[in-house]
């Protein structure tokens, strides 16, 4: 059966989210019986990041904190080193892409564009950035996806958290020619370890009572292509969504514990 | 032995699990195959009932169809694998990271507490004899293993002896292997850089997936960014300095 997501024709309605499955080869690489039907790569900024430094990962009853900060190489070393390898594998993809300005933006995009980079994936919600979620910044948000719609040909697809006013945001961004919403990115959080105060995103089961009543709300009230994601660890974590009517599931945190569990999920 | 095995997601079954000490395990397991091509340093990350997170633990040392841990209660992971029984199951990725290379000059090795487990297993399939120093806290927390052919030497600072009381031992075209608490690393790091000895050390990091793919068990380097599940978990002290550690 094949499954379109946003144009993205999928053997699978199981993808990988970005940060959980490197620059998108690897998995491929190591576990090439296992069949996503898509991979999303690591979000990919114009100049290379470093991130944080470690402790980059905690984890909690139910769930994982991690604080990695974006780190990768920048676009260009994406496109010289990662994007052949990724062409390679044969694997569907879809990149995910964060600006620091609207400047940013559009050159990212223009840049992979140019290199037959077709799916994207807007991180709007990364929870470790300095002082904010771009999400929360709707007229700045509205913008950029503006910006990138003037180019023909690609598919964008925003990553969004459930807790930053998702729906009047879904809304916005429709109108603005999004292509399809994958909900929900880590929501932002603070962790004691060793006496010290950190942030992070948190992800995992402990999130997923959230996510599924705001798909579901998503999904009462557009027509958009839209992905879960967050805490879909089995088989129930999967039917619970598709009980409210979504029909494409992004993996996250379960593929640090089972990176081959596309086998299993059907 | 040093070829390499692709890494895999396998179940093995536990042969023998038992309490060595306070609250040190050996852990042996069983599979077809798991043993096969494992280079010293290398480690398997093993799940955790329902944990979301899986642990890595060091490869002890390898036999037929067994590969042997011994591992510190440190944690709830490592409490809950402290129960498991004899004939479960156990679920492993492995085996994951570089390991460490293996040369011509004389080897040196010093093992803080848990550290000696890559190092046993090193010394152990080193054909170039050594001396190979063995530290912990307290007396108990010694392990019951002896390692042959090299100069063995058994310290505790419950008797007032550390492993770093031995950097002494060490000459300009020795080798330097080491394993164990990052303050004792890098006093040996730090002597290695001082004296221009070659240094290979085993470094413990918070880890995720343990297979390159979230970038969350990151060593800087000179190079940039590392990870220690894939490029690691054995660096050389030239790779790093001593103030990011």
């Amino acid at each position: 059966m094949a499954l379109n997501f946003a144009s993205l024709k999928l053997s699978s309605p199981f993808m990988t989210a970005s940060g959980c499955s490197g620059y998108g080869w690897e998995l491929n690489n190591l576990f090439p019986k296992v069949n996503y039907g898509a991979v999303t790569t690591k979000t990919i900024t114009y100049k290379e990041r470093k991130g944080n430094p470690p402790p980059r990962i905690f984890e909690i009853e139910g769930g994982v904190i991690n604080r990695v900060g974006l780190e990768n190489c920048g676009v260009f070393k994406f496109i010289d080193e990662h994007l052949p390898k990724l062409k390679k594998s044969g694997v569907n993809f879809i990149v995910s892409i964060y600006g620091e300005n609207l400047e940013e933006w559009v050159e990212i995009l223009k840049l992979l564009k140019g290199r037959g980079v077709k799916f994207f994936e807007l991180n709007l919600s990364c929870p470790n950035l300095k002082n904010r979620i771009v999400q929360e910044d709707v007229g700045y948000v509205r913008r950029v996806v503006r910006s990138l719609r003037k180019f023909r040909g690609v598919k964008l697809i925003a990553k969004i958290n459930a807790i930053h006013s998702p729906i009047e945001l879904t809304k916005k961004l429709i109108e603005d020619g999004i292509d399809g919403i994958v909900c929900s990115n880590t929501f932002p959080c603070s962790f004691i370890f060793n006496g010290k105060i950190y942030d992070g995103g948190v992800s995992g089961r402990v999130i997923k009572p959230v996510v599924l009543k705001v798909v579901k709300e998503l999904r009462k009230r557009f027509r958009i292509p839209l992905a879960a994601c967050g805490g879909i660890y089995s088989k129930e974590d999967v039917d619970d969504y598709r009980k409210v009517g979504v029909d494409f599931f992004v993996l996250g945190s379960i593929l640090l514990r089972e990176p081959d569990i596309g086998k299993w999920l059907k | 032995m040093y070829g390499s095995q692709k890494i895999s997601h396998k179940i093995a079954k536990v042969h023998e699990i038992w309490n060595i000490c306070k609250e040190i395990y050996h852990l042996k397991v069983e599979g077809r195959g798991i043993s096969r091509n494992i280079i010293p340093g290398q480690f398997f990350h093993i799940k955790i009932n329902e944990l979301p997170l899986r642990r890595p633990l060091s490869v002890f040392d390898v036999k037929g169809d067994f590969v042997e841990f011994i591992f510190k209660i440190r944690g709830k992971g490592t409490k809950i694998l402290s129960s498991i029984k004899k004939g479960e199951k156990i679920d492993l990725i492995g085996p994951c990271g570089n390991g460490f290379k293996i040369f011509d000059s004389r080897p040196i090795f010093f093992a803080g507490g848990i550290g000696f487990a890559p190092l046993y297993f090193l010394a152990k399939n080193y054909k170039r004899k050594g001396v190979f120093v063995y530290g912990v806290r307290r007396k108990k927390e010694f392990v019951p293993f002896k390692v042959h052919g090299h100069r063995f030497i058994r310290v505790s600072e419950e008797e007032g002896k550390k492993v770093t009381d031995f950097l002494n031992l060490i000459e300009d075209d020795d080798i330097i292997y080491a394993a164990g608490p990052r303050d004792m690393l890098k006093k040996i790091i730090g002597f290695s850089k001082r004296r221009g000895v070659k240094c290979f050390f085993s470094w413990e990091e918070r880890m995720g997936c343990g297979i390159g793919l979230c970038r969350c068990c990151v060593i800087f380097t000179k190079d940039g960014n590392k990870r220690v599940c894939v490029d690691g978990p054995v660096f050389s002290s030239d790779e790093v300095e001593l103030e990011w550690l």
